[in-house]
């Protein structure tokens, strides 16, 4: 078998599981670096106030949901891959899983920055750590947004 | 329903009865006083101030104190901690009650004698530490089993003690060796260390000495003759002796902390008394009167009257009107009932309406109670969520603004039920249901749904600016800025719409002319407040330009669409993955259950978390950008809340 044939007759699950990996990898290095560097902001503050941890928990873990819509869409994929998938559906699965592999990792990552800034806010003035939240949960939006697409490309394949 | 009515007061009164109005208006509670030194005249006028300010200070070292009272006792408190706690929660007292129990103790002796009990024991317990440091440095020297006397220099010899770094030991020997008359004894060798016996005969000691220094000895001196196991043994029971004085104190710390619930109340009460020394500093006083300026709920003005009659009888003067609208200073309290209360907090967050303005809570709050449900849509998460708040509210003691706070989600859950019906959500698709709106395919229904309600959302917003315009009184602006528009966008959006869907040439051209109309009428009146009539035009323009705002309005509702999507597909793949474990036996059971429960609680949450800001974000920018500014100053009642009680509520 040439690689033009087994392109011809593999070539869409392969694509297809390339979708599905792309999607778990890139949004979940993406909430990996996230939540990796909001932890360490939340160390900081938990060496003078332990008794913050809940609440820095929740800014720490808001870069993290990333990774689970990409695993979501990966999951999503999977089910849809049969061995002798035409390789044009391939390519369209490939295609419909990159907003959500994109825009997971990138907003996941400055999604942490701006909890890293809200984790200061409840060092620094507790009351009002909430505000910290919402500004964080915005950048979220465009990871929903992403999600959302890839899902509803998907569904429609 | 809304802005509580104020009235501001201004009281003269004798300022040698200060100290008796202040208590009773602490009392009274509901007043909110007006900071007097920012007013001009307050430099003219010759302060009488002093003895406050060291008052201030010794109720701040005081509360100072009890909070180290607290940190020092909290460790042996024995009062239920945890749930049990939240379930009985804090006392309801008053203020006067408050006083009543922090009288029972006298905290003050109670703070100089744990003080004393406490500097004790930490004297001890460093005594205790400097005797162990002393056992673990002469362990290694244990070896030296002859009384130390023996070991004493004479006339002839000197004979000592000492360390050596291990490093340096070897090249030290070999120095030694120089000397005829001097000798050395390895005793032992522990870490980074060995431990020498040196001897000397005197007429080379100095020398000798001052060898081995280069090497980095230190010499080692023990205070007493008997043998090194001896002095072990003796200040092993020191600190045996020593523990039993620390118990002997312990034992006297220990029971104060029944006095807790005490302390606490008076640390309550303190703070009060703190609160109100320091808001004394916004009255003006001379030698002979005090002003006061300050604003009232206006329902309360009678039992005001009756307050300064009782507490002034040797008279005053007060001058008490309605609060002015113009007025930036009217504190604002919000009144409304119990479902719209719950929202308040949002309100709150964004900003306070100023007195002027209309309290926006009862008309966002029937929108966010539908936002809500449809971002985080999901039956069984919505009865979780309502149990779970029910339950609280109903076994356990919260404070009132946390009560508040689990009713409002106590509201939204239900809301998120019902939403999960229409969309046939139980945990995700783990119970086929049927759906008005198939989440697998009905995208495109479910988008013009939200969009369809972010319309209804703005429009609403876009009217109550209009109903503020008229309420004052100023139809031109209603006309213009609100009229206008809605004919502008909501001709276009149905010419748009109508000419898509091939609606009746009628109601086309009907809408069409409409829009023009309301655009002619933008461009026209947009621009009035410029000076030229260049000015005007191009401001005219411009505020038409702000119609590419409303494309943007109306997209944002999407998120409605885009978020009860993520969360029900989130739930949809934790039960992929709970099938395929559940599938694999009953090995895969156990964990499927683990997993199925503990991400479908992180979903509950995420979901929630995502709705509560999202929603807000739509109060804030989409509905509150049409009509609300704020920017009001909150109602500060002249009490202080306690930290480990709580006041009655409606006290």
């Amino acid at each position: 078998m040439t690689l033009t044939e087994f392109f011809i007759q593999y070539g869409g699950v392969v694509l297809g599981g390339l979708g599905a990996s792309l999607a778990v990898l890139m949004a979940g290095i993406g909430s990996a670096i996230g939540v990796g560097i909001a932890g360490q902001a939340a160390a900081g503050i938990i060496i003078e106030e332990p008794e913050k941890f809940g609440k820095s928990l929740v800014l720490q873990l808001l870069p993290g949901t990333q990774g689970l819509y990409g695993f979501a869409i990966g999951l999503v994929v999977m089910l849809g891959l049969t061995p002798d998938m035409p390789l044009q559906k391939g390519l369209y699965i490939f295609v419909s899983a990159l907003p959500i592999a994109f825009v997971g990792l990138f907003s996941a990552i400055e999604q942490a920055k701006v909890s890293i800034a809200g984790l200061n806010i409840l060092a620094k003035n507790e009351e009002h750590q909430t505000k910290g939240i919402i500004y964080a949960v915005m950048v979220e939006t465009y990871a929903i947004l992403a999600f959302v697409m890839s899902l509803i490309l998907i569904l429609r394949a | 329903m809304a802005i509580v009515q104020m009235k501001r007061f201004e009281l003269f009164s004798f300022s040698q009865s200060a100290q008796k109005l202040h208590r009773a208006l602490q009392l009274f509670r509901d007043v909110h006083f007006y900071d007097l030194r920012r007013e001009e005249q307050a430099e003219e006028i010759p302060l009488h101030q002093a003895l406050d300010i060291s008052a201030l200070e010794e109720k701040e070292s005081l509360l100072g104190n009890l909070r180290w009272m607290h940190r020092v006792l909290e460790p042996y408190d024995t009062r239920p901690k945890g749930l049990k706690a939240m379930k009985e929660g804090l006392d309801v007292l008053t203020l006067p009650e408050l006083e009543a129990k922090a009288a029972s103790v006298d905290y003050k002796a109670d703070f100089k004698r744990l003080n004393t009990l406490y500097r004790k024991k930490e004297d001890l317990e460093s005594r205790i530490h400097t005797l162990e440091e002393t056992i673990r440095e002469r362990r290694p020297w244990e070896v030296l089993d002859v009384p130390l006397k023996t070991l004493s220099s004479g006339n002839m010899v000197d004979m000592f003690l000492g360390t050596v770094p291990k490093k340096l030991s070897p090249a030290m020997e070999e120095a030694v060796e120089e000397f005829a008359l001097s000798s050395l004894e390895r005793v032992n060798e522990v870490g980074q260390s060995d431990y020498y016996l040196f001897i000397s005969h005197r007429s080379e000691a100095e020398a000798f000495r001052d060898t081995l220094r280069r090497y980095g000895f230190s010499e080692v001196v023990f205070s007493k003759g008997t043998t090194v196991s001896e002095l072990q043994k003796e200040a092993g029971a020191e600190i045996e002796k020593l523990r039993t004085e620390v118990e002997e104190v312990q034992k006297q710390i220990v029971p104060m902390a029944e006095n807790l619930p005490y302390y606490e109340a008076a640390y309550d009460y303190e703070s009060n008394l703190q609160l109100k020394i320091d808001t004394a500093k916004q009255f003006l006083r001379t030698e002979k009167v005090e002003w006061i300026r300050g604003y009232i709920p206006a329902e309360k003005e009678t039992d005001f009257r009756k307050l300064l009659d009782e507490t002034l009888s040797e008279g005053y003067h007060l001058e008490m009107e309605e609060a002015s609208v113009e007025d930036p200073q009217v504190p604002i309290a919000l009144k409304n009932n119990k479902f719209v209360d719950s929202f308040a907090s949002i309100t709150a967050m964004y900003t306070l309406p100023t007195y002027g303005e209309i309290d926006p809570t009862p008309f966002f709050a029937p929108f966010y109670w539908v936002f809500f449900g449809m971002m985080a849509a999901d039956i069984a998460y919505g009865l979780i969520v309502l149990v779970g708040t029910l339950l609280v509210l109903k076994f356990a003691n919260l404070k009132p603004a946390m009560r508040k706070f689990v009713r409002f989600f106590c509201y939204l859950s239900v809301s998120m039920t019902i939403w999960g019906a229409f969309y046939g959500s139980f945990f995700g698709d783990l119970i086929p249901l049927p759906a008005v709106f198939d989440t697998q395919k009905d995208f495109i229904p479910m988008l013009i749904m939200s969009i369809a309600f972010g319309a209804v959302h703005l429009f609403f917003g876009l009217g109550l600016s209009g109903y503020m315009a008229l309420k004052q009184g100023d139809w031109q602006s209603a006309v213009y800025d609100v009229l206008f528009w809605y004919m502008a966008v909501i001709g276009a959006c149905v010419f748009g719409i109508g000419t898509m869907m091939g609606l009746s040439p009628m109601i086309v051209s009907v809408t069409k002319w409409i829009m023009i109309v309301g655009m002619v009428g933008i461009v026209l009146t947009g621009g009035r407040e410029a000076q030229s009539i260049g000015g005007k035009l191009a401001m005219g323009v411009y505020s038409l330009y702000n119609i590419t705002g409303y494309v943007g309005d109306f997209v944002s509702y999407s998120r409605l669409m885009a978020l009860g999507l993520a969360g029900g597909f989130i739930g949809l793949a934790v039960n992929l993955i709970v099938r395929m474990l559940a599938g694999a036996g009953i090995i895969g059971l156990i964990p499927g259950i683990v997993v199925f429960v503990v991400f479908h609680l992180f979903n509950i949450f995420l979901s929630m978390l995502s709705a509560y800001v999202h929603t807000s974000r739509l109060t804030y920018v989409e509905f509150f950008g049409k009509f609300y500014e704020g920017g009001g100053i909150p109602f500060r009642p002249f009490v202080k809340e306690p930290k480990y009680s709580q006041f009655p509520e409606n006290y």
